[in-house]
């Protein structure tokens, strides 16, 4: 399916004001492309000289925006959509292979070298992606934090230019939330306090 | 806000404000923060706890990835394979060193495998068809597949040979190759790319560290990952793999195609190549892409001019070196290599001292850009959508312009050559591609040729450049007036060309008798001459010309190592001659013996080339052209024997390859060759299929006047057709030659209008070339023709001033010294026939007559029955009889099976009388 030009950029900016159906509406649109950038991205080719992540999602962008140059807000809206799709795709993937008991002595990959205790396609994803559900719920914020920074493979820096806030900032809050993930995908390491838990 | 997001915004604030106090006072804060809250206080302790945990964690795994970057996950077996270590990640998955564990033998291989789950049906699909790709590839210089099938977990893999060896730009450092080593190695490569080619395989994906070279020096192509195979089958994956591939290609090496997304051919692999021996001569890459962004690439790959190789590396570089790598990076496919095979020619040509190609390539590529550019300024007319369409979108003119001047100032001599090519097909290329340019092009062609006179002062005593520029004045005069080319019809200025080229030429032959350029120019630029000379009535200069030309391209073609374009040369040359000496309805010399000689001569060179390469088109039509033109002669004596030919002619047009057939001047010809099989048709009395012949050729020709209503060229074809249509309906109109049954007043009526339409087109015709002597004696004759034509259908007004008119014209025509056979002939029919018979002068006509078959050598019937009639008309009856009797005997001996043609009959009926 191809999109009319502007058409994604219209439903991006519909999603970014609160449309949920303007959600389902851009998924068949870019969930293809997004599919193949995931691809690389987990085969790691990220070597230096060649494409990264990111500016395959960035070609992405500007091929489904159908501009040269997007405009700073539609690449904000973009990426964090995109990261969000991202991540449906990866847990998809670790589904799957869950499910058809694959690659069950490969070495796994790790979702990024800041997080190496994630591995794609393995559970971890699925229960980071349990986790980040629940995330959700408390502080949506964090939530994009994690989608664009590991998921969709933004440097700090680009992680604080699409959310308008100073990389110290971002570097500060993933601390935060890593420990927070870490404890609740590792809970015979680090118990929770008994009763927040009954009160979420 | 609910509780628990408020809950955990308080934690959040805590567990940073505890993290930026030191561990010492940590506690202490932490229980002032939380001011009691035994839940708050337990909630942020656990947290810092998890988070040094997690930090814990993750420096162990990281120095774990740092020091066994290349670890298995134990033993792995892949097949009969054991793999050993990662040895690198390639296009398409994961590369391991490996060896056979089933002791059979001793063997490494590389084993390429997805070494990833996330394999796609796509990439699975993919990864399968590389595994076919290889197999059929089977050469020294591509690294050769083993084995390949599926693991146990349904991974795909291949096993191929393992090649140990350095990059090749590593090896070529390492080693201080010389750039004639680099360029030789580099030519190994070249013929594995094209052996691939050869077997429809695309690279796509050629670049420095995907060709490795064994200590012996052998070079090895590897990683066909992301090939594409040019086969129908794998249309619709590969659309969808291009569109969504955007990893499979590196962008340093990517060609502009790629970047944009378009189509990609062998030329892509050609111009990755071009960039790869940038790499290999200067060391650096031709263009830094500081982002691997789109706006980057495209700014820089598909706008930005490549530099010479020569200005990136110290060492001293040949200019041909330079070419030869901006002639594979040109931006545009098609201004590329053609092939591997034209690259590596040129390599060769390098490493051999002779000229390579490149740098006239360049010269026309030159032109080309700059025609482009400088269409961009003729607002309004059809090249402007041409040019929009071509793309050159970020160029601005004036900027060029600008560039243009300083260069000019600076005066060196290849960018002098560069302009001059530049300005040059401009109209080249717009003329030869549309039909019915010519009203933007005389606009240029004054400034082309001021720019050409001024280089020409700068260009002496500089043979290459002196024959850069004869070639640029024989370009243009070709344009300004070759009745052979599209072309402007300003014949005396095209001469004025011609001659300064000729002059040029001749200098620089006379200095270098064996350059083999100087002598090509030569014969073009005498082949050239001959043409204009021949459109202008020149006859006779002109025939001695061609034959000049003939010879010097028949002399090129017998020196050794000629190739077979220059046999092409030759036969196009003997062609021309042919026409010159005896092609019908041109005003030839009349010499049909000669021009048929020629013809099968040039024939004969054509047959000599397909034999030696059967997919030589040009030659291929060169065998077509020769055979009409053969059919041609034949049809003045014997129609019968020309329809052979002619079909011969039209099934070898309709077998050319389809691009030539869409040629604008294919369409041409083989409109031209419909009309003639009409013609013979006529001849022989089948009207019917004449005027279907004639229709058909009509209906090819009238676009190129629709598009062009100044195309003299496309006038004077119709015109051909019209005249001889009207012939057919004048005849049946007579009742005596029609075999077929005809209504003699709708024939009269349908001779009428295809004789006035004939009549304006004449007319608009002699707009141009007032002085035409051809065009004015049709025009007479015309008119006594439509008068007689009136007369039957009893149409008397304005009947006799036509007439009186027409015979004016032809007596004017009559008395001009320079008036050929046909021109004559057609004065002395027309004040044979003229209605009222007191308008004749059979005197005159009879003059006129005995002066054309004197010029035909007394070798063409239609003469010599023109010449009976005038005699007849005259009151010489014996004299009659005795032209017709001569005209006869030049037909073949007539059998019993032959049908009889209509200028015998016509010859018979003056005999009889």
């Amino acid at each position: 399916m191809e999109p009319v030009p502007g058409e994604i950029t219209l439903l991006l900016a519909k999603w970014k004001d609160g449309e949920p159906s303007a959600f389902e509406q851009l998924m068949p649109l870019v969930y293809p492309h997004l599919r193949e950038v995931a691809a690389a991205y987990i085969r790691r080719e990220r070597n230096p000289g060649e494409l990264q992540a990111t500016a395959l999602v960035d070609e992405v962008c500007l091929r489904l925006i159908n501009q040269k140059k997007a405009s700073w807000s539609d690449r904000a809206h973009f990426y964090t959509f995109a990261a969000k799709l991202m991540r449906m795709i990866l847990t998809d993937h670790a589904r799957g292979n869950a499910a058809q008991k694959r690659g069950g002595g490969a070495r796994h990959v790790p979702l990024n070298r800041d997080i190496p205790w994630i591995k794609i396609g393995s559970e971890s994803m699925i229960d980071l992606n349990r986790a980040l559900d629940e995330l959700n719920g408390i502080n949506a914020y964090n939530v994009q934090l994690v989608e664009l920074r590991y998921f969709l493979g933004c440097t700090a820096e680009e992680t604080a230019e699409l959310l308008q806030v100073s990389k110290a900032t971002v570097d500060r809050d993933l601390k935060f939330i890593k420990g927070w993930l870490y404890r609740r995908l590792h809970p015979d390491a680090v118990p929770e306090a008994l009763e927040h838990s009954a009160k979420t | 806000m609910n509780v628990s997001t408020e809950f955990f915004r308080r934690v959040e604030a805590i567990f940073h404000e505890a993290l930026a106090t030191s561990e010492l006072l940590r506690p202490a804060v932490l229980e002032q923060m939380c001011k009691g809250d035994r839940l708050l206080l337990e909630e942020v302790r656990s947290l810092l706890k998890a988070s040094e945990q997690e930090e814990q964690v993750t420096t162990s795994c990281r120095l774990e990835a740092e020091t066994h970057p290349e670890d298995l996950p134990g033993p792995r077996r892949i097949g009969p394979y054991e793999l050993d270590r990662l040895v690198g990640h390639g296009g398409m998955g994961a590369v391991y060193l490996a060896h056979r564990a089933d002791g059979q033998f001793e063997q490494q291989v590389a084993i390429k495998l997805i070494d990833l789950p996330l394999a796609t049906d796509l990439f699975r699909e993919q990864f399968r068809r590389e595994r076919q790709i290889l197999a059929r590839l089977s050469h020294p210089n591509i690294a050769r597949m083993l084995d390949g099938g599926v693991t146990e977990d349904g991974e795909l893999y291949l096993a191929m040979e393992y090649v140990d060896g350095l990059p090749i730009h590593r090896f070529c450092t390492k080693h201080s190759l010389s750039i004639r080593e680099r360029i030789e190695l580099f030519r190994s490569v070249c013929n594995a790319v094209r052996f691939a080619h050869q077997h429809l395989v695309v690279h796509r994906d050629l670049k420095a560290d995907n060709i490795i070279v064994l200590e012996d020096g052998t070079a090895k192509l590897l990683d066909f990952g992301t090939a594409k195979m040019l086969t129908a089958a794998n249309v619709v994956l590969e659309g969808e793999f291009t569109r969504h591939g955007f990893h499979s290609f590196t962008p340093q090496y990517a060609s502009p195609e790629q970047v944009l997304g378009h189509p990609i051919s062998t030329a892509s692999d050609i111009y990755s190549l071009g960039v790869l021996l940038f790499l290999l001569t200067t060391g650096v890459l031709p263009y830094e892409l500081k982002e691997f962004t789109t706006d980057e690439m495209i700014r820089v790959i598909c706008e930005q001019q490549p530099p010479k190789p020569s200005e990136k590396t110290s060492d001293a570089l040949d200019a041909d070196i330079d070419a030869i790598v901006l002639k594979a990076l040109r931006k545009e496919p098609e201004e590329r290599y053609a092939s591997v095979d034209q690259l590596i020619a040129d390599l060769q040509a390098y490493l051999d001292g002779r000229p390579v190609a490149a740098r006239q390539g360049n010269f026309r590529y030159h032109a080309a850009k700059f025609a482009r550019r400088n269409k961009l300024a003729l607002a309004g007319s059809a090249l402007l959508c041409l040019s929009v369409m071509a793309g050159t979108a970020g160029v601005t003119w004036q900027a060029h312009l600008a560039n243009v001047q300083r260069r000019k100032a600076e005066a060196r001599a290849e960018d002098l050559r560069k302009l001059s090519n530049s300005l040059l097909s401009e109209i080249d290329e717009a003329i030869q591609r549309l039909p019915g340019s010519t009203p933007a092009q005389r606009l240029l062609v004054s400034t082309v040729l001021e720019h050409l006179d001024r280089a020409a002062k700068d260009a002496a005593g500089d043979p290459q450049m002196e024959l850069d520029l004869a070639n640029a004045y024989i370009r243009m005069g070709n344009v300004q007036g070759n009745p052979y080319d599209q072309n402007i019809g300003d014949a005396q200025g095209a001469l004025n060309s011609l001659d300064k080229a000729l002059s040029i030429t001749s200098a620089v032959g006379r200095q270098q008798p064996a350059n083999v350029a100087a002598a090509h120019t030569l014969g073009w630029v005498q082949q050239s001459r001959s043409e204009v000379l021949f459109g202008m009535g020149r006859t006779q200069e002109a025939v001695a010309m061609m034959r000049s030309g003939a010879a010097t391209f028949e002399e090129l073609a017998s020196r050794p190592g000629a190739k077979a374009s220059a046999l092409m040369d030759a036969a196009a040359a003997y062609g021309g001659l042919g026409d010159e000496l005896g092609q019908n309805g041109t005003a030839s010399l009349s010499d049909p013996v000669g021009a048929l000689a020629a013809f099968r001569k040039s024939l004969e060179l054509d047959m000599r080339i397909v034999q030696i390469d059967p997919s030589f088109s040009r030659a291929a039509r060169g065998i077509a052209v020769n055979h009409a033109k053969i059919a041609n002669i034949e049809s003045e004596t014997d129609p019968g024997a020309a329809l052979l030919d002619y079909r011969e002619a039209i099934q070898g047009m309709n077998a050319l390859p389809e691009e030539m057939r869409k040629a604008l001047p294919h369409q041409r010809t083989l409109a031209n060759f419909l009309s003639k099989t009409g013609l013979a048709l006529k001849e022989v009395g089948r009207y019917q299929e004449a005027l279907s012949y004639l229709e058909q050729g009509k209906a090819m020709a009238q676009p190129f006047l629709t598009a062009d209503p100044n195309d003299t060229r496309a006038g004077n074809d119709m015109l051909a057709i019209l005249e001889n249509e009207a012939e057919c309906f004048e005849d049946r109109a007579q009742a005596v030659f029609a075999d077929e049954p005809a209504d003699r007043s709708a024939s009269a009526a349908s001779a009428l209008k295809s004789l006035s339409e004939a009549r304006s087109l004449t007319e608009h015709l002699l707009q141009f070339e007032p002085d035409n002597l051809y065009l004015r004696s049709t025009l007479g004759l015309l008119f006594i023709r439509i008068s007689r034509q009136q007369l039957a259908l009893h149409q008397t007004q304005g009947t006799l001033e036509l007439a009186t008119k027409g015979v004016a014209i032809l007596k004017a025509v009559g008395k001009d010294q320079n008036a050929h056979g046909v021109d004559l002939d057609a004065v002395a029919t027309g004040l044979t026939m003229v209605m009222p018979p007191r308008l004749r002068d059979p005197q005159l006509a009879a003059e006129c007559a005995e002066r054309m078959v004197e010029m035909s050598h007394h070798q063409k019937p239609g003469f010599l029955l023109t010449l009976a009639r005038s005699y007849r008309a005259a009151g010489q009856p014996e004299k009659a009889r005795a032209a017709a009797k001569e005209g006869l005997a030049l037909l073949p001996a007539s059998t019993a099976a032959t049908v009889p043609s209509r200028i015998r009959k016509q010859l018979q009926a003056e005999l009889a009388l």
